[in-house]
């Protein structure tokens, strides 16, 4: 799906070794056979979750159910491939990596920054949407948290896993749904930071 | 055989400090056993807490534990020795007197030690800045905190102190806040220079989207305007970014011609 040559990345190899060379970065890799892939990932970096904020905020009416598309980061990590076993290179950020606060300085949590749109765009991921305003009232979402402890779905475009969007009077739960239709997750891709399948949006959405 | 009973008679009958032999012998073995077990169940002592407390709690569980069966086996030991303990106490009290003012300092050091666990002002690898100190808290003593600086010079303070302190904790929240101040030249556009500042803030990746950073006109200060440019950062990489920002905002004031300026005097010499 992504091609080597496309990110600058130079492979030099030499009888039972290899010299990776990007960006300044070079690393010596000793091993034979050993195959240099590129695997999208959603890079944490130094937060363990995700933040997307919408561009448009997304207006719901009391009681309706909606389903859309929307924008998410993903990044693309090289990784040297030997007997199903595999070690990183390093990550190259796809898009501009921002962190953010959210909640308050004393008990808030950071979180990897994206802003989102609505629909599909090149250089970026989907996530599947369905949100359920359960309320009498009306609701606007700004945007959304939650852990970013998933599994990537790929075919011709990076996907997330869908995500249920429950607004209620606790107010808005992020929870993950399962595989966007008719892609299967890679193995590869998770990244476990818990059991958290959950997140509930304490300080505003 | 008889040799031996000879030996035996010989211990019994030479006495040493007005106590026999034997006795100084048995009051060693008891003090033994004492460190012995107390290191022993000191160790224990370290292990069951190790789940219950922090690395703070448990070395002081550790050092309590220790002491407590050191000090019992001391009792014990003075007390074969025939160390009459109510005869002691008319000596204890003037003793007590006596000890009481030379270990004031000590006491109050292991009193606040022991506060200082249950308050936790700071723990074992936070940045802190105390009295002007500025540097990791490498160790928790009962008697005193040692803290590393920057500069790598260890510095041991007193609990006592330490508790009586304003303790400035820099890891106690996950973002800390950055301030820079830049100068420009009075005859620069300020909305201009706010500008080029805020594309660089916003292009560096550790400066938080939220809290939003600020930058306003601060001082019109003698040679420049002063702007001010508060931005908040993850806390362990609150430095780098402040030391990566500041270059990348000269940078992007040079490359858009926008002058820093330095401090001028005009001299007039007076003629006669």
């Amino acid at each position: 799906m992504f091609d080597i040559k496309k990110f600058g990345i130079e492979i030099e190899e030499d009888r039972e070794r290899y010299i990776y060379r990007r960006n300044g970065i070079e690393k010596v890799v000793f091993g034979k056979k050993v195959i240099f892939d590129l695997f999208p990932i959603v890079s944490s970096g130094i937060s363990d979750y995700l933040q997307l904020r919408f561009k448009t905020p997304l207006v719901i009416a009391p009681g309706d159910k909606i389903k859309l598309e929307i924008t998410a980061p993903y990044d693309i990590e090289v990784r040297a491939l030997k007997q199903k076993k595999w070690i990183s290179m390093e990550t190259i950020y796809i898009q501009k990596e921002k962190y953010t606060l959210y909640g308050p300085i004393e008990s808030g949590i950071l979180c990897r920054y994206f802003e989102s749109e609505i629909g599909k765009k090149e250089d970026t991921a989907v996530l599947n949407l369905r949100i359920e305003n359960q309320t009498k009232e009306w609701h606007e979402i700004n945007k959304i948290v939650f852990p970013a402890n998933f599994h990537l779905y790929c075919d011709k475009k990076v996907y997330y896993p869908s995500l249920d969007l429950i607004l209620n009077n606790l107010g808005l739960t992020v929870s993950k749904s399962g595989a966007p239709k008719g892609l299967k997750e890679i193995e590869r891709f998770i990244r476990d930071i818990g059991a958290q399948k959950k997140y509930t949006m304490a300080w505003g959405y | 055989m008889i040799e031996l009973m000879d030996l035996i008679g010989e211990i019994e009958s030479k006495e040493i400090f007005g106590r026999s032999l034997s006795a100084w012998i048995l009051f060693l073995i008891i003090l033994i056993i004492g460190v012995s077990l107390a290191k022993f169940f000191s160790h224990v002592a370290w292990k069951w807490s190790k789940k219950r407390l922090d690395k703070h709690g448990q070395d002081l569980f550790k050092k309590i534990v220790y002491y407590f069966i050191v000090i019992i086996f001391v009792m014990m030991a003075l007390g074969n020795l025939g160390l009459n303990f109510s005869g002691l106490l008319v000596a204890g009290g003037v003793l007590g007197i006596v000890l009481g003012f030379a270990s004031q300092t000590v006491v109050s050091n292991l009193i606040s030690g022991i506060f200082m666990y249950f308050d936790k002002p700071l723990k074992i690898g936070d940045a802190v800045v105390i009295e002007g100190i500025e540097g990791i808290v490498t160790e928790i003593k009962i008697l005193s905190t040692r803290i590393r600086t920057w500069d790598g010079n260890l510095i041991r303070i007193p609990n006592e102190k330490l508790f009586n302190s304003i303790i400035e904790n820099r890891v106690s929240n996950q973002v800390r806040r950055i301030e820079i101040v830049v100068g420009i030249a009075y005859r620069e556009e300020v909305d201009h220079a706010i500008n080029v500042i805020k594309k660089v803030v916003d292009d560096h990746r550790y400066v938080l989207v939220e809290p939003a950073p600020l930058i306003f006109v601060n001082e019109l200060g003698d040679s420049s305007v002063n702007l001010t440019i508060k931005v908040w950062a993850p806390n362990d990489y609150a430095y780098q970014t402040q030391i990566k920002l500041l270059k990348m905002i000269k940078q992007a004031l040079d490359k858009e011609g926008i002058e820093i300026p330095f401090p001028q005097r005009d001299i007039w010499i007076r003629k006669k």
